[in-house]
């Protein structure tokens, strides 16, 4: 974004809430063009075999209306462009399709397994983004995030200055200021939900113990994925800048991220950095890291768990066995498997911006999942995503689960199992 | 009332529940297109789509689309081949997913399931109690139920083998148009002699009843032995294939054909050597390994007297699993780059097999537009089914892609008339009526109008389907 353009965006944002529906692209006649020939050269590729409901978490927790199918969402932005009925009076009902969506994946990996491999999420990403510039999306819940993230840097609305909170007073080295080899990408939901605190600093103590070089960026921000994910793309692009000019003068090796959704947004969606830099999700870094420095396990615990995969390590990035070997390192974990796991793993609900929102009727997906955990006969859900803790914590407790069984991220796991204190 | 979207939501909220009604737009057009490769037309739209819980909630649907005359289209997961899942005027979409109970009734001997269970669904829990059963149409994993009985297709698995669904099928919970319900059949193993109304439903092309609820008999899983032939020359195959009959050898399971080009695609893919010519899988079955064995040897016997290229007993499951899954793929492949795959069904008579081949091999010559495109050729060859198809460009606009797909019928209806045969997976009437009269005559088409007049008096339910029948 250009320097009016960020001005003229600073003052509308301060006038009214509203504003921020205000189009962000100097050519959004182009803009919008560009978007309608992605999507209608790619949905003209579906064949409506609806293969892609097979396994698609909406297909199965929503009462089975076919246009909330991942084809049912793509042949709905492309009718919408092809009939001119964006902007008509239904236009909340295709942005309220498209915003069902966990972009959990599961229906790229299917359709390109099994139909025409179209590139279904993009197609989504595409109209999300066509429907942002139009002022028809995102949901209203969701308007109020990109707001957030763009004043305060985070989606929750907190305060900037207490973005390190949630260290107490731990010691830990701040970025740029020291150098280290490796950053933890914290993320905003670790560093703002009280729920979570435990777990970053969980995870800097693990850190220590294996005596990894680490540090903190003084200043983290947003990764910027709810904004791409909600269809603003200028905001995703200029917290992708910031974001990688803070990298690029930490003068780390490695980012190691907490969340998978700061991974695959760095991976993925920051090309720059990883010509430079290395990107893990913290369970690959420790699989690694403890198989070259063995760990001795102090406390043995002996519970029945089941792991569930989060889409973005799983279905996007098929990290599905270095979650499993840390369980399985450590004395007395029996490891059970969900009905539904890795490739075909059910997504827990938090995904596609629908963290913000509440879009789906009873039961919801986290608390099928819960349930699926339920049923293995284990006593603890693990998991390694901080959306999808806070989604099946909610469910259990929703659900008065609270003492058949309970929620840790594998971080927490491990601390425990490692003694320290 | 005048007939609308909203009037006609409104009008279903009290009998369904609110919340299984929908008068989306978006949820509409998406009920006005299938796998056909031509865009949605406007006029074809549905008024709304409405997913009853029981058969009585579909009868009181049925009574009310017959009160105000307003067409009922039942959907199961929308993936007919043959256009009869798209509707052709506005109407109610009657979505059978909520019909989805599934109960197995082992002391009986029966799997009783709701239309709207998918086939993968039934058949993963059916095999997983160690029964079998004919359903394993290329759509299976999302294919309905109601859709795979209304059709009686049984997809890859040969007839002359264990038979079609519908010799499964010993009772049925139906809808009629008019809104009564009935139940056809028994809860014994013996099957009714004489008038047995299962007959009308089961392959009824979805004219006569909307099917709520199939009961079916449980099959006890055979043991498996797998063969594969290479021929360079497939008119030679064909007379394999012929003379597997003759010699009365053992029908097997299922018997897959893929022309040399089409095989190279798959076996490509899947990391194998292209085979040499055009290549048939088969598989035969047992109460042992032994003898499923012993009926793939005699299988290859008949075949080495036609000089293939190779004939072999395949040992290895995983060679077989990599030959199925090349087979599998090439759909798929083909289609990535954006085409549509459009086939025809001709199926031969025994006697006419390699004549037939020869024809099938040609089947696109001097057809205007289908012949512009490159033939691609497989089947169920076991079935004397083959399946010539080409990809259409997705560029080309509505009209030249019906006109292609309706050359595509018109030959496909010379072939099977000039063999006295019928396809055996798609139903016989959607974009198929001109062929049946032709093949059965005027009398019949007439016979099977009066019936659907006798079951449908105002031609509620799927009209469309009975082409030329208003």
């Amino acid at each position: 974004m250009t320097k009016e353009q960020t001005d003229l965006k600073e003052n509308l944002l301060m006038e009214t809430s509203e504003s921020m529906d205000e189009p962000l692209y100097m050519d959004q006649d182009r803009y919008i063009a560009e978007l309608k020939a992605t999507i209608l050269d790619a949905a003209s590729r579906c064949r409506n075999c609806n293969y892609c409901s097979i396994g698609c978490p909406l297909s199965d927790s929503t009462r089975g209306f076919i246009s909330q199918s991942p084809s049912g969402l793509m042949q709905s932005v492309k009718y919408g462009i092809r009939w001119d009925m964006l902007e008509n009076e239904d236009r909340e009902d295709l942005r309220n399709l498209l915003y069902l969506c966990t972009t959990c994946n599961n229906c790229v990996l299917t359709c390109k397994a099994k139909a025409t491999a179209i590139p279904i999420l993009e197609i989504i990403q595409a109209g999300r983004n066509l429907l942002r510039e139009l002022m028809i999306g995102p949901l209203p819940e969701q308007r109020k995030v990109l707001k957030d993230i763009y004043i305060n840097g985070n989606p929750y609305g907190e305060n900037p200055a207490t973005r390190m909170d949630w260290l107490g007073d731990l010691a830990v080295k701040r970025l740029p200021q020291d150098q280290a080899e490796v950053l933890l990408f914290v993320g905003c939901t670790t560093s703002y939900d009280s729920k979570l605190f435990s777990l970053g600093r969980k995870m800097v103590q693990l850190l220590d113990a294996l005596k990894v070089d680490f540090g903190v960026l003084s200043e983290e921000t947003c990764c910027g994925h709810p904004a791409r994910v909600i269809g603003d793309e200028a905001l995703f692009q200029e917290k992708a800048a910031q974001n990688v000019d803070k990298f690029l003068k930490s003068g780390v090796k490695t980012i190691v991220t907490v969340s998978p959704h700061c991974y695959n947004t760095f991976v993925k969606e920051y090309p720059s950095i990883g010509q430079n830099i290395k990107v893990q999700h913290y369970t690959q870094f420790l699989a690694e890291r403890i198989q070259k420095y063995p760990v001795k396990w102090r406390i043995p615990l002996p519970r029945m768990v089941t792991y569930h995969d989060p889409c973005y390590l799983g279905k996007h990035h098929r990290i599905y066995e270095e979650p499993r070997e840390l369980l399985r390192a450590v004395e007395g974990i029996e490891l059970v498997e969900m009905a539904q796991s890795r490739e075909n793993s059910l997504c827990c609900g938090g995904g596609g911006g629908r963290m913000y929102t509440e879009v789906e009727d009873n039961p919801r997906l986290a608390e099928t999942r819960v349930g699926q955990a339920i049923e293995t006969g284990a006593n603890l859900i693990a998991t390694a995503c901080p959306w999808c803790h806070t989604m099946l914590r909610n469910a259990v407790e929703d659900m008065n689960l609270q003492e058949k069984i309970e929620v840790k991220d594998i971080a927490e796991i491990l601390f425990e199992a490692m003694g320290i204190h | 009332m005048a007939v609308s979207s909203e009037s006609i939501c409104e009008a279903l909220e009290r009998i369904v529940s609110r919340k299984y009604v929908s008068g989306s737009i978006y949820e509409r057009i998406k009920n006005a297109i299938d796998p056909f490769p031509y865009e949605a037309l406007k006029e074809q739209v549905p008024y709304a789509t409405v997913m009853p819980a029981n058969a009585e909630e579909v009868a009181e649907i049925l009574k009310f689309a017959n009160e105000k005359k307003v067409p009922v289209f039942v959907k199961g997961s929308g993936t007919h081949l043959g256009g009869a899942s798209r509707p052709h005027e506005p109407g109610i979409i009657l979505s059978t997913h909520r019909l989805n109970k599934m109960e197995f009734l082992e002391d009986y001997g029966f799997v009783e399931c709701g239309a709207g269970c998918s086939c993968a669904s039934v058949a993963q829990e059916v095999e997983r109690r160690g029964y079998f059963l004919p359903m394993a149409p290329g759509s299976r994993l999302v294919a309905s139920m109601g859709g795979l009985v209304s059709n009686n297709t049984s997809g890859h698995i040969i007839d002359t083998s264990i038979g079609k669904p519908g010799d499964y099928v010993y009772g049925l919970e139906v809808v009629l148009p008019t809104g009564e319900i009935i139940e056809t059949g028994t809860m014994g193993l013996r099957r009714p002699a004489g008038t047995e109304m299962t007959k009308f439903f089961v392959g009824g092309d979805g004219l006569l009843g909307v099917i709520t609820k199939v009961r079916m008999r449980l099959l006890p899983a055979m043991k498996r032995a797998y063969g594969v032939v290479v021929f360079e020359d497939v008119v030679a195959m064909a007379r394999g294939v012929q003379r597997m009959y003759v010699e009365k050898r053992p029908a097997p399971l299922l018997m897959e054909f893929l022309d040399r080009k089409t095989a190279k695609v798959g076996y490509t893919i899947k990391g194998l050597e292209p085979p040499p010519g055009a290549v048939i899988f088969f598989v035969a079955t047992g109460n042992t390994h032994q003898e499923a064995t012993g009926k793939v040897e005699m299988i290859l016997q008949s075949f080495k007297a036609e000089g293939p290229q190779s004939a072999d007993l395949i040992e290895s499951i995983e060679l077989w699993n990599k030959l199925w899954s090349a087979r599998e793929v090439i759909g798929t492949f083909l289609m990535q780059e954006g085409k549509q795959w459009s086939a025809a069904e001709v199926v031969s008579n025994l006697k006419s097999l390699p004549e037939c081949m020869a024809e099938v091999l040609r089947f696109n010559e001097g057809l205007p537009l289908f012949g512009q495109l490159e033939l691609f050729i497989f089947g169920h060859i076991g079935a004397l089914t083959f399946h010539p198809g080409v990809l259409i460009p997705r560029e080309w606009d509505n009209d030249r892609k019906r006109q292609a797909v309706k050359e595509r019928f018109q030959r496909e209806a010379e072939l099977n008339l000039k063999y006295r045969t019928c396809g055996g997976e798609w139903g016989q009437f959607s974009k198929r009526t001109n062929f049946w009269v032709q093949r059965y005559g005027q009398v019949s088409y007439e016979l099977v109008k009066k019936m659907k007049a006798v079951f449908d008096p105002n031609n509620i339910l799927n009209p469309g389907i009975l082409e030329g029948y208003r």
